[in-house]
């Protein structure tokens, strides 16, 4: 795996640090002007100079943190929230309760993400929370669907079900025969959930949400600097680009991590069934 | 004669470098039936699986050849043109092989299908038919799900679908480990009989079925095949112990009008019945007569439709879950399909410690277990303590799970089968353990197809037409 994996894992590696550490590498105050609109590369402004004549360079290393906080804030909530409404779901014995707990959280994914976040943005007092709420109420209907539809699928297995005639206790049962088994799918549910996130997160930029104004922020930067794509396309291209690859990157590294984790598994052998097929 | 398959000096070790199949020869040869037995755990399934061209998890082959028509499974392009085609393989554990979600015909229809890709459908109806008849399977039961069959019916179904495909090379696994003698029996003279003459591998430890069918008989300990010919003498029902009823007259189970349905079909019309405390009782019954439907019934894990439960006098619901909210007792189930019964991700010491740990939780006198003894009690070695499910044989699961089953100190142990894929010493030594546990009071019911197990039952009921007597 190794050889083939490894352009794709140090890419999105490098975008992460690039995002964490960046504000702590420049050097320049990513938020005064320091030369005309739109230069193109020198060998002072690395990238150039944006629509102000600041720094291009200063502000994409600033411009990711706030961007990735939000998303994995946003990410560890929502999928908190999901894995708790989704467990509860699918135990308890409160049949009712749970159906409309269920049509409750259908009710939210009903809101387009944009509108929740434009009437959070107006209720919420800047920063990042309103973004975070919103990519919270945005994921959290989808991963209470899916990890009840998988914990359901669970708690009825045989040996799961023994437990619960056993009078084994309910976190004994969530740590030994739920959890273990529920974890890939959460863990994958979790990244599709901050690809989102970091898209929700993006978009706020865009709209000139969250932060306010001077704040860097790659989703800002592109809608900023569009104006002069022509004459230096790089405040727009190199933000674009680190969002994709952010993107694209973070599911990889999940995949990377967890995989060994779970103990992907050849499934051949004994445990295969049905060979006859 | 033809050889069909030839396996020479194949050896192979598991991860920790001890052999699993040490130096193996077989030929299987066209129109021959030839029989395995051989104690649970002794490699059996991983010969078959090699068959194949499979090797389990964490397994090696380190040396040796098998050919399968002349080809080698363990080349992955040979492996998918020969499976399905010209091998077929009847897994342990049927219920997991199947479909839950599509009717057996049409599983049939689609195995057929992907042999011969040119047939039409009405070709394919009759080959289908035929192969239900060839494994003894009723007609009426191709369009059922998977879910509405029961162990017995659900292993002629995988069966049915290993012969519809005729391949040259068939290799069973215990296929009438969940089925009554009469219907072993009529199955078993079939692969005599198959009008194409394919060479067939019979795992089985019902001795005297193998005896019966098999034209060579190879017994394998430890990963070593010896001995062929029919030189294997069929055990006698052990008269230790016997019938030595020392119920003390109170009930420690009893259930009135139980009527069990599934849909529009009644599986049981009120039925009742009574076991004492520290009685054995033997359900029996043909396959799908509703043995296990009401084995689950009386453990809590599918209410029947109606029906009264009593466990010491006291009523009992019949929701496991409400059971333990109540504090009322524990009845534990050891089901037929072993696999799903044991948690994947969990080592048997981490099971049986559970049990145990439910045990205390209930201030019963099996707490004072250690996870080593009870695993002892029914055979299971120490090194197997920290495998989990998978890298256990079939036999050693079933061991497994009813040994976490009585570690949690049960009021009642209700064993479906439990018994069928354990070759006779095992058999004997898990039977004595039960025993055992009767003497300290516990009721059991034994829901079983073979007359050794029935003859160790203080008495035995027979289920027919869904009445109980």
């Amino acid at each position: 795996m190794t050889l083939r994996r490894l352009p794709v894992l140090m890419m999105s590696s490098l975008v992460l640090i690039i995002a964490v550490c960046g504000p702590w590498l420049s050097a320049v105050d990513p938020d005064t002007p320091v030369a005309g609109p739109f230069e193109t590369s020198s060998g002072v402004h690395l990238l150039g100079t944006d629509v102000l004549g600041r720094d291009t360079l200063a502000r994409v290393l600033v411009g990711g943190r706030a961007l990735i906080t939000q998303a994995a804030v946003a990410t560890v909530l929502g999928s908190m929230i999901g894995l708790t409404v989704g467990l509860w779901v699918s135990m308890t014995r409160r049949r009712t309760a749970a159906r409309f707990a269920v049509l409750g959280v259908d009710a939210l994914a009903v809101f387009p993400a944009m509108l929740l976040l434009l009437v959070l943005a107006a209720g919420l007092p800047g920063g990042g929370a309103a973004v975070v709420a919103a990519s919270v109420l945005v994921s959290v209907p989808f991963s209470v669907r899916v990890i009840r539809e998988r914990a359901t699928a669970i708690v009825a297995t045989d040996h799961a079900r023994s437990a619960l005639a056993r009078g084994d206790a309910l976190t004994v049962r969530l740590r030994y025969d739920v959890l273990p088994a529920l974890a890939p799918a959460a863990l994958a549910e979790a990244g599709i959930r901050l690809v989102a996130a970091v898209q929700v997160a993006a978009t706020a930029g865009f709209l000139g949400l969250g932060a306010s104004a001077p704040t860097a922020n790659w989703g800002r930067m592109v809608q900023e600097n569009s104006a002069g794509i022509t004459v230096n396309p790089l405040p727009v291209l190199v933000p674009a680009a680190l969002l994709v690859v952010l993107a694209v990157g973070v599911t990889f590294l999940l995949d990377h991590i967890t995989g060994p984790l779970l103990g992907e598994r050849d499934r051949v052998g004994p445990d295969m069934v049905g060979v006859a097929r | 004669m033809t050889v069909v398959a030839e396996v020479r000096g194949l050896t192979v070790t598991a991860a920790d470098g001890s052999a699993v199949l040490d130096a193996v020869g077989l030929e299987l040869v066209r129109g021959r039936v030839t029989g395995l037995v051989g104690p649970s755990g002794s490699g059996k399934t991983t010969l078959a699986l090699c068959l194949l061209g499979h090797l389990g998890r964490g397994l090696r082959r380190t040396a040796g050849t098998v050919e399968v028509t002349g080809a080698d499974p363990f080349q992955p392009a040979v492996r998918r043109r020969l499976r399905g085609r010209v091998t077929g393989y009847l897994p342990q554990d049927p219920h997991s092989a199947l479909d839950p979600r599509r009717q057996l015909a049409a599983q049939l229809d689609t195995a057929a299908r992907i042999a011969r890709p040119h047939e039409d459908r009405a070709a394919r109806r009759t080959r289908v038919e035929q192969a239900a008849r060839d494994a003894a399977l009723d007609l009426a039961l191709l369009r059922r799900y998977p879910g509405q069959l029961s162990g017995g019916q659900a292993q002629r179904a995988v069966l049915a679908w290993t012969l519809v495909t005729r391949p040259e090379l068939i290799v069973l696994d215990e296929p009438t480990s969940g089925l009554d003698a009469d219907t072993a029996y009529r199955i078993g003279e079939r692969f005599t009989t198959l009008t194409w003459r394919p060479a067939v591998l019979l795992i089985s430890h019902d001795i005297a079925l193998v005896d019966r069918v098999a034209d060579v008989t190879q017994s394998m300990d430890r990963g070593r095949l010896s001995g062929s010919g029919r030189a294997i003498a069929v055990p006698v029902p052990s008269p230790t112990g016997g019938p030595s009823p020392n119920g003390d007259g109170t009930g420690a189970l009893s259930f009135e009008d139980v009527t069990v349905r599934h849909g529009p079909l009644y599986v049981l019309r009120s039925v009742s019945g009574q076991v004492a405390a520290g009685e054995m009782v033997g359900i029996r019954g043909a396959s799908g007569s509703g043995k296990t439907s009401l084995a689950r019934a009386l453990c809590g894990l599918a209410p029947p439709a109606a029906g009264r439960l009593l466990v010491h006098g006291a009523p009992v619901s019949w929701d496991a879950a409400a059971r333990v909210r109540a504090g009322q007792p524990y009845l534990a189930y050891v089901g037929q399909d072993a696999r799903t019964a044991l948690n994947p991700r969990e080592t048997v010491r981490r099971a049986l410690a559970r049990s145990l740990g439910a045990a205390v939780r209930r201030g019963r006198s099996g707490g004072t277990w250690s996870v080593e003894e009870i695993a002892d009690r029914f055979a299971l070695a120490p090194e197997l303590l920290d495998r989990t499910p998978e890298r256990l044989s079939g036999g050693q699961r079933h061991r497994a799970a009813l040994a976490r089953a009585v570690a949690a100190a049960p009021a009642v142990v209700v064993c479906d089968e439990s018994t069928a894929s354990l070759d006779h010493d095992t058999e004997t030594r898990v039977l004595k353990t039960l025993d055992g546990l009767r003497r300290d009071g516990t009721a059991i019911l034994l829901v079983t197809h073979s007359d050794r197990v029935a003859a160790r039952a203080d008495r035995v009921l027979t289920i027919h037409e869904g009445q109980l007597r």
